[in-house]
């Protein structure tokens, strides 16, 4: 294993470790937050939620960037990336939908019996995770390798293109429990500056532990494929 | 018999902590047991793909000088 590796690797999980120490910090000793009526403590929700969302976002582009790649050199190297990168973003969509039904399970609509509640925001994230999930529909419906390399990278392309409209256009044209609706900046006056203190290394720290994940698949499909190659050439042989 | 005051001061310390502040340490005490958990993993896993890699790399060099 590269030593390279290894060094971002102890940087992702010690960086990591320190905010989730910041997240928890408590009031009087050192980055307090202001308790908000219904919010409460729940607000620390904001470095645990939101990263999903940018490591998303993140994972998607690399994927997107890793399909046009692989338009350009066939290289099955290249799908590979493409397709790790679209399934840990599934996972981390995933993570951020079920996060935001229940924070908003138990704040929003306390005492209710709701849990999916249709705001513009949720819908449209949900959407843009289904559309990654066409993606794989979309590959385990082509056989051969390399066609579903081509067809699957064309589709990623469209998929990308749509991940601005939906999680940042859309929403906040529409009245929406998020900050950021009706045009406002994300960052609102709710929002107390002190958290961006612990929200920005969160975004970062996330964005490397799907890096990290996204890195150990493709190199498991990597080993995958050097196998069925070896496996290939057996069978030539015989 | 200072040391087991300190010990006992100690924990009566923790105690504080994780008491106050409508016991959200004790949250984070949980978070980062989950965490420990999961780095472990990570190395785990990764312990794992090294293996495989180079067992992948032992097959396809045993079987160039044939070709």
């Amino acid at each position: 294993m590269p030593r390279k590796y290894k060094t971002i690797r102890l940087v992702i999980i010690i960086w990591m470790t320190l905010v989730l120490l910041g997240a928890f910090s408590f009031g009087g000793v050192w980055l307090n937050i202001p308790k908000l009526a219904m919010l409460e403590h729940t607000a620390r929700n904001l470095y645990f939620h939101v990263p999903m969302w940018f490591t998303m976002m993140a994972l998607t582009a690399l994927s997107a960037v890793h399909a046009i790649q692989c338009l350009r050199t066939n290289s099955p190297v290249s799908d590979i990336r493409s397709r790790t990168a679209a399934l840990i973003a599934v996972i981390f969509g995933l993570l951020g939908l079920a996060t935001g039904s229940v924070w908003a399970h138990y704040t929003w609509y306390e005492g209710t019996n709701i849990w999916w509640n249709f705001d513009p925001k949720q819908s449209m994230a949900a959407v843009q995770v289904l559309i990654y999930c066409a993606y794989f529909a979309l590959r385990s419906a082509l056989d051969d390798p390399r066609k579903r390399a081509r067809i699957a990278a064309v589709y990623n392309i469209f998929a990308f293109v749509t991940v601005p409209f939906l999680l940042y256009v859309l929403p906040r044209q529409l009245e929406s429990l998020h900050p950021g609706a009706e045009g406002n900046p994300a960052f609102s006056e709710i929002t107390d500056p002190i958290m961006r203190v612990v929200f920005y290394p969160a975004v970062l720290g996330f964005i490397g532990v799907g890096w990290l994940l996204y890195t150990q698949r493709v190199r498991l499909a990597r080993a995958l494929m050097a196998l069925q190659n070896i496996g290939e050439d057996k069978h030539f042989r015989t | 018999m200072t040391m087991i005051f300190l010990l006992i001061q100690a924990a009566q310390d923790i105690e504080t902590i994780m008491l106050d502040n409508d016991k959200l340490m004790v949250v984070l005490a949980v978070v980062l047991i989950i965490w420990v958990g999961i780095t472990v993993f990570i190395y785990a896993t990764d312990r794992k793909i090294e293996q495989l890699e180079s067992s992948v790399k032992a097959l396809s060099s045993e079987k160039k000088p044939n070709d």
